[in-house]
């Protein structure tokens, strides 16, 4: 009877001792797995990052240029306006004042989105690994704001410098039909 | 002996010897009764001309010019007179009665006396002045504007054509944009110009999905 409890309880303690090891070793295991899978994913995401980055930096240069030029071309207008005393010209200067305010704030947000991708491109992989989603996270923010500011100047350009452009031409075709000139209001 | 024309140098004691000698012999010329200048019988001594120049030093130094040893007063007469300088120099056993054997005496004298280096330098040194200094000083200051405008302009370059400004180009066209804007067709190309570039933005970059976890894992 004796020695049949001895068994019983030499399996139970096999049992519970089998138990506590698997579910001790077992996640420190796979967190190990995991934290390798993740520190190669982390390097992976830092060259996309970095590649991204670039790819920005020519996109910011070639939107800037032209951005320039179109400003330039509605400021020789106004000037041309103002010579022959356009009436409306405050429609143009509107609509310029207008699209230079959405393309100071586009900058700046491409300026906010270049540093989130740096920050998260020069993440240190082995040991800042938990920093890496945060990272992307606002980079994620930074690009989604970027994006509705492009659109906003493409927006404002499409909407009211260009009408205002053609209401002046429109004008223009008034006053060389009627010589005589005369701001009509 | 020195070369003729070299006056400025001091003259060697050989040579003043010799002057002396033939100075005597000019004063006797005067002289109511002249002895022949050469003797019916040549002397042998006379000349002297055994007594070699001594050579250039190769090393000139310039010392004083010394004091040439006083030469025997030759008198007309047969006087006979002691060398003042010649302690060394054994007395000779006939005097020179003659002009003749006077100059040789002289001249046989010439090198016994103390006589120092010769002065002669055949090729003096000449005190380099100032002008070489300025010349160099000249030629470093001309390269130096010429090396520093350069580099002046090629920044002055970079400065204009570098009008980025925080990340933004900032430069103006140079070319004129668009059309006169006197007439309505060049205003509506301005216009159309614009509309064009509008629609050429690309925008694609700016995209959600271009930080997607499959555009960054992948």
């Amino acid at each position: 009877m004796e020695h049949r409890l001895n068994a019983r309880n030499r399996t139970i303690t096999t049992i519970v001792f089998i138990a506590v090891a698997t579910i001790l070793v077992v996640p420190s295991v796979q967190a190990q797995t995991a934290a390798v899978q993740t520190e190669a994913r982390c390097t992976i995401a830092k060259t996309n990052l970095a590649e991204r980055l670039a790819v920005i930096e020519k996109t910011r240069s070639a939107h800037a240029s032209v951005h320039s030029d179109i400003q330039a071309k509605v400021d020789s207008l106004i000037t041309s306006a103002t010579t022959k005393e356009y009436n409306q010209i405050s429609a143009l200067t509107t609509a310029q004042a207008s699209v230079q305010k959405n393309i100071d704030t586009y900058s700046a947000k491409v300026v906010a989105y270049t540093n989130t991708l740096k920050t998260a491109s020069t993440i240190d992989c082995s040991k800042a690994l938990a920093t890496l989603d945060p990272a992307i996270k606002a980079a994620r923010t930074s690009l989604t704001e970027t994006n509705t500011a492009a659109a906003t100047v493409r927006k404002s350009i499409t909407e009211q410098t260009i009408p205002a452009i053609k209401a002046y031409a429109a004008w223009l075709a008034t006053q060389n039909t009627t010589p005589t000139t005369g701001t009509t209001e | 002996m020195n070369p003729p024309n070299n006056y400025n140098q001091p003259i060697s004691p050989e040579d003043d010897a010799m002057l002396q000698a033939i100075e005597a012999l000019e004063a006797q010329t005067v002289d109511p009764d002249p002895k022949p200048l050469v003797p019916e019988t040549p002397v042998t001594p006379a000349p002297v001309v055994v007594t070699p120049a001594p050579e250039p030093i190769p090393t000139p130094v310039i010392t004083p010019a010394p004091v040439p040893t006083p030469l025997p007063v030759i008198e007309p007469t047969p006087i006979i007179t002691e060398a003042p300088t010649a302690p060394t120099t054994p007395e000779p056993a006939t005097k020179p009665t003659d002009p003749s054997s006077a100059i040789a005496a002289a001249l046989a004298r010439g090198p016994e006396t103390t006589t120092p280096k010769s002065t002669y330098q055949p090729f003096p040194k000449k005190k380099l002045g100032k002008k070489p200094l300025l010349i160099i000083l000249a030629i470093i200051l001309v390269a130096g504007l010429g090396v520093g405008g350069y580099f002046g302009w090629q920044y002055l370059q970079s400065q204009k054509t570098s009008p980025i400004v925080n990340g933004i180009d900032t430069s103006v066209p140079d070319e004129d944009p668009g059309l006169p804007e006197d007439s309505e067709a060049s205003v509506n190309s301005t216009a159309s110009d614009i509309e064009n570039q509008v629609n050429s933005i690309d925008e694609t970059e700016y995209k959600d999905e271009t930080l997607s976890d499959a555009a960054l894992y992948e």
